[in-house]
């Protein structure tokens, strides 16, 4: 249904329920959850105090290829209805990766796996990633976990070098 | 990091030379970015010796790319080719202590096994080589 995913952010301290996996705290789409008083406003350019052009905006999700279009697939067949969850919103606190198309284990197809929770795309060695300043940048799986941390978290102060 | 438009920006540039210049990236394999070595990891996951019914962890190196892994019950195995990259690891584990069934793991039964009933994080020194390797929590690690 969806192939992107928007910045959740890497407030993941532990596991937030159904299809959740952070707070989405310090993402660039922040989780709006009714009667949450630091949760129910969005987030505007001067939140983003790493500077648009260091922050995550959305970027392509990381996908089961033999389960696309089945109900069996919990993170795309809700669409945008399905609002602040892994349908719509990923977390830099999960390393990126390639889509995944191997015999998974039947109580991971749905929800319950760590790629659920990330990044990716289809592409063998690249997924492409918008920047909160509107640039577009094609990272490979093998960029740094803790620069990933830092392009996804829109607040941690830390220096981004990209290159 | 790599920006493949500047790559084809550059190619194209080259005129009726881009095609020479691309067969001979494609022959010399330069253009892929391998990055550095990972290794394979499977093993057991247990706590307190007993096995994990399932859950997942996240491996975070001091540096290098991060890598995944499922467990179920009480083994877990990295994916095929995305390893870690060995050394000091943090180590992020969710788990669960029943597997739920396999249709309660879909969205429609999602009511079950939704809170993990373990979650903690360690540190962890990796081997540099493709082994098994077991994960072992205690309720220190718990703190």
């Amino acid at each position: 249904m969806l192939d992107y995913a928007g910045n959740a952010g890497t407030d993941c301290p532990s596991y937030g329920g159904w299809g959740i996996r952070g707070n989405g705290l310090t993402g660039a789409i922040a989780r709006k959850a009714n009667g949450s008083s630091d949760r129910n406003s969005p987030v505007t350019i001067a939140m983003i105090r790493d500077g648009t052009s260091n922050t995550l905006f959305f970027s392509e999700k990381r996908m089961n290829r033999s389960m696309v279009g089945t109900q069996d697939l919990g993170d795309d067949d809700g669409g945008f209805a399905d609002g602040w969850d892994f349908d719509n919103v990923r977390w830099g606190c999960y390393p990126p990766g390639p889509d995944i198309d191997d015999g998974m284990m039947p109580v991971h197809r749905g929800a319950y796996a760590a790629e659920r929770g990330g990044f990716g795309s289809s592409h063998s060695d690249l997924f492409n990633a918008a920047l909160c300043d509107g640039s577009v940048r094609s990272l490979t799986y093998h960029v740094d976990f803790q620069v990933f941390k830092n392009l996804s978290n829109r607040e941690d102060g830390n220096v981004l070098d990209l290159n | 990091m790599r920006t493949s438009n500047t790559a084809w920006r550059m190619i194209s540039r080259l005129g009726w030379r881009g095609p020479l210049v691309v067969l001979a990236m494609v022959l010399t394999g330069c253009g892929q970015d391998d990055g550095p070595p990972r290794y394979s990891l499977s093993g057991t996951v247990t706590y307190e010796g007993q096995p994990v019914p399932y859950g997942w962890m996240v491996f975070a190196p001091a540096q290098g790319p991060g890598a995944t892994a499922n467990i179920e019950d009480g083994k877990y195995h990295t994916p095929p080719g995305w390893g870690t990259v060995g050394g000091p690891h943090t180590i992020e584990v969710v788990a669960f202590g029943k597997k739920p069934d396999p249709k309660a793991a879909t969205e429609g039964g999602a009511a079950g096994a939704s809170q993990p009933t373990l979650t903690c994080t360690l540190q962890r020194d990796i081997p540099k080589e493709a082994t098994t390797w077991d994960i072992k929590i205690t309720p220190d690690d718990l703190r």
